[in-house]
């Protein structure tokens, strides 16, 4: 997805499994079973710990560069979630920056655009300037 | 109603009603039915206006295109302002017409209201007899709209004696309170006008 960025910042780790004692080392269990097991990855420790990480789950988040932290001002959705017409968000709803710098998902304002209202010509429905597509 | 609308409304219904809008705004909206295609609106009258005290209640209708058309929104409480029919409640505001953008919802547009409730706009009038008297006679005019937020919308000022007693001997002679106040308030409460109007 070219427009999008990752947040290394907000990778988390998360379902660690559970973690069993044996002597002085912690072991991460992997919980699914049909994989050959992973060597495992030592983590270094100033304590007597010694932990052995064996299966990571790396989770990321996604953000439109376009968008910024508000939602879409016509189906009000946060910009990553889909409009209401999607099922799915990311490429196949993907929004879309006007000259006057207002972001919204293509589809919702295709939907404005088509509106008989706004024949022939449209305005952004936030600030009312023509609408017109910025050139990425 | 689309899924795009009703999705909408939903976020909208909660925006109005956690907002804490009510004690700040003195706007609310209540559903009157599960597929949110019928609202109704409540605005308190805002402060030092001749609408202070009183409550009124809007009907709102959502069409099936929403939001890429205006709600139809109408005050089902009789008001005497320019801007809205003192028969029918049906408002003259742009934003509801050719004005109308996707991104007000139904918060922005009961603030609008409450908005043009503080100031009338007697150029563009709904009702063009009110609009005359508020031009005209201010002082009418503001009597007059206090009198009908005191008769219709719950307000809780004195009503206006002089004003009550001339609508009483309309009574008298038959006719409805609410035709006698209207009829009286287009005619800025000359009584002899009034019935002259009701019976010939």
């Amino acid at each position: 997805m070219e427009q999008m960025q990752v947040d290394e910042s907000v990778m988390k780790v998360e379902e660690p499994g559970h973690v069993t004692i044996s002597n002085d080392s912690y072991e991460m269990e992997t919980t699914t079973g049909t994989q050959p097991p992973h060597p495992g990855v030592h983590l270094e420790s100033k304590t007597r710990l010694q932990i052995v990480v064996k299966k990571l789950h790396v989770c990321g988040e996604w953000k439109w560069l376009q968008g910024g932290e508000d939602t879409c001002g016509i189906c009000r959705m946060e910009f990553e979630s889909a409009c209401n017409i999607c099922k799915f968000p990311g490429d196949d709803c993907p929004l879309v920056l006007g000259t006057c710098r207002h972001a919204f998902h293509r589809h919702c304002i295709e939907k404005w655009i088509a509106a008989p209202t706004n024949q022939p010509k449209a305005q952004c429905p936030l600030c009312r300037q023509d609408w017109q597509v910025a050139e990425p | 109603m689309s899924n795009i609308a009703l999705n909408r409304l939903q976020r909208e219904c909660k925006e109005v009603v956690t907002n804490s809008e009510i004690s700040e705004t003195g706007i609310m909206i209540e559903i009157l039915n599960e597929n949110l295609t019928e609202i109704k609106g409540h605005i308190r009258g805002p402060p030092d206006t001749p609408y202070a005290g009183g409550m009124f209640d809007l009907d709102i209708k959502i069409p099936e295109q929403y939001p890429f058309s205006p709600p139809n929104v109408k005050f089902c409480t009789k008001i005497w302002h320019p801007n809205v029919s003192s028969q029918t409640g049906v408002i003259c505001l742009d934003i509801l017409k050719d004005q109308w953008a996707a991104s007000l919802t139904l918060r922005t547009v009961l603030l609008s209201i409450q908005a043009l409730m503080c100031t009338p706009e007697p150029k563009d009038p709904q009702d063009a007899v009110v609009a005359k008297q508020y031009m005209d006679k201010p002082a009418v005019f503001k009597a007059t709209a206090e009198f009908w937020t005191v008769k219709f919308a719950k307000g809780h000022l004195d009503v206006n004696k002089e004003y009550q007693t001339r609508v009483d001997k309309l009574k008298d002679m038959g006719v409805r309170e609410e035709e006698a106040i209207s009829v009286l308030s287009c005619n800025n409460w000359d009584i002899n006008r009034a019935t002259v109007y009701i019976f010939s």
